[in-house]
């Protein structure tokens, strides 16, 4: 205990010798504590002499807390429309660009998603050869998809091109598929 | 409204605090009636017991709670916090060297009732009313939160940023200074 809790909590009578000691820089004798400890009990009773605050003041302040109160919905639904917006506009977004995609993609059939298409209707254009039937090439070894990674099968019945020095320009599919390739 | 005032008065000084910063009423009437007169006194021992200007400092540190209300940190005491503004607003009015001007002159007109029967314990509470307002504010302050609004020294600490072990240093000295200002009373029957 310190000197200011021995002089609140005790009367001169029940000072021990260890308080004693604590208060021996601060009192001398039992009127000094005496002194000291009316001085507590006055300064405690001191918020008693205190007026009583003027009700106005609650008044005024339960006046600010209505505009408080009216605007905080309104800020929070500004917030949650922002965000549903933001959030339509991203969708909206993605959405346009998965259905712009380029026109090679739109036109080559190939490559287009689960469609497989017959080998029949591709042109090898460099080729040197003026006549080729391609169900036998394709009949003595695999046939690689360029796209899908998948052998096709090739039908013996498949039609056979025979103008294959046509100018690839006159094609925009093949133009397509060459673009593709390379 | 009524079962929310009810519940708000078993509930803690931080809690409501924080109801009240969302801007429920019930929850800052209670705030209000736990500390408004409190603080109001506090103010008024502070200020040169000038109602006015304690109702003031009353309202706009209030105020701060409803604006300011969400700064509150949850882990710290709210009487503490409370007292913390209100002391650093009693510095701010100190430092108003103009508006102290102006209330030095009614210093010492601190209510003392008249009709006190004990003469000697009426000049008794004139002479320590004399005492504090002619104390650096600093002393002051530390007298009022100590002895008249009864805060721990943990809670002072905190109030006026300094360590409890030199809020107990300054206590004990503040306390033999009074001592001696106040001697020629120990003989006096000041005591009931």
């Amino acid at each position: 205990m310190d000197a200011e809790e021995i002089i609140s909590s005790k009367e001169w009578s029940q000072l021990n010798a260890s308080d004693k000691e604590v208060l021996s820089d601060l009192v001398a004798d039992e009127q000094e504590f005496n002194l000291l400890k009316k001085m507590m009990q006055v300064s405690a009773e001191m918020p008693e002499s205190v007026p009583a605050v003027n009700p106005s003041v609650q008044k005024s302040l339960m006046d600010e807390m209505k505009p408080v109160r009216s605007i905080k919905p309104w800020y929070r639904i500004a917030v949650a429309a922002a965000v549903i917006l933001f959030t339509a506009g991203l969708i909206f977004i993605i959405l346009r660009k998965e259905t712009n995609e380029p026109e090679i993609v739109k036109t080559l059939p190939s490559i287009q998603k689960d469609s497989v298409q017959p080998l029949v209707k591709t042109i090898v254009p460099d080729t040197l050869v003026n006549e080729l039937v391609i169900s036998d090439a394709t009949a003595n070894k695999p046939t690689r998809n360029p796209v899908g990674k998948k052998n096709i099968p090739v039908k013996k019945s498949a039609p056979v091109f025979k103008n294959l020095q046509a100018d690839i320009t006159a094609d925009s599919s093949l133009l397509a598929f060459v673009s593709e390739v390379y | 409204m009524k079962e929310n005032a009810a519940l708000y008065k078993l509930e803690s000084d931080e809690w409501v605090a924080g109801r009240a910063a969302d801007g429920s009423v019930a929850a800052f009437n209670e705030l209000y009636e736990r500390y408004g007169q409190k603080l109001f006194s506090y103010f008024f021992r502070m200020l040169w017991s000038d109602k006015e200007l304690a109702e003031d400092c009353t309202q706009e540190l209030f105020l701060k709670v409803i604006k300011h209300g969400k700064d509150f940190d949850i882990n710290r005491k709210f009487s503490t916090w409370f007292y913390s503004i209100a002391h650093n607003m009693c510095k701010n009015e100190y430092r108003k060297a103009e508006v102290k001007a102006k209330y030095q002159p009614v210093k010492t007109q601190l209510s003392v009732a008249d009709t006190e029967k004990n003469s000697d314990l009426q000049r008794f509470k004139k002479a320590l009313a004399d005492l504090l307002e002619r104390m650096t504010e600093e002393k002051k302050q530390l007298y009022v939160l100590r002895f008249e609004e009864q805060l721990s020294v943990p809670e002072i600490s905190q109030v006026m940023n300094i360590p409890e072990g030199t809020v107990k240093s300054r206590i004990f000295y503040l306390l033999k200074e009074m001592k001696e200002q106040l001697i020629g009373f120990k003989t006096l029957h000041i005591y009931p």
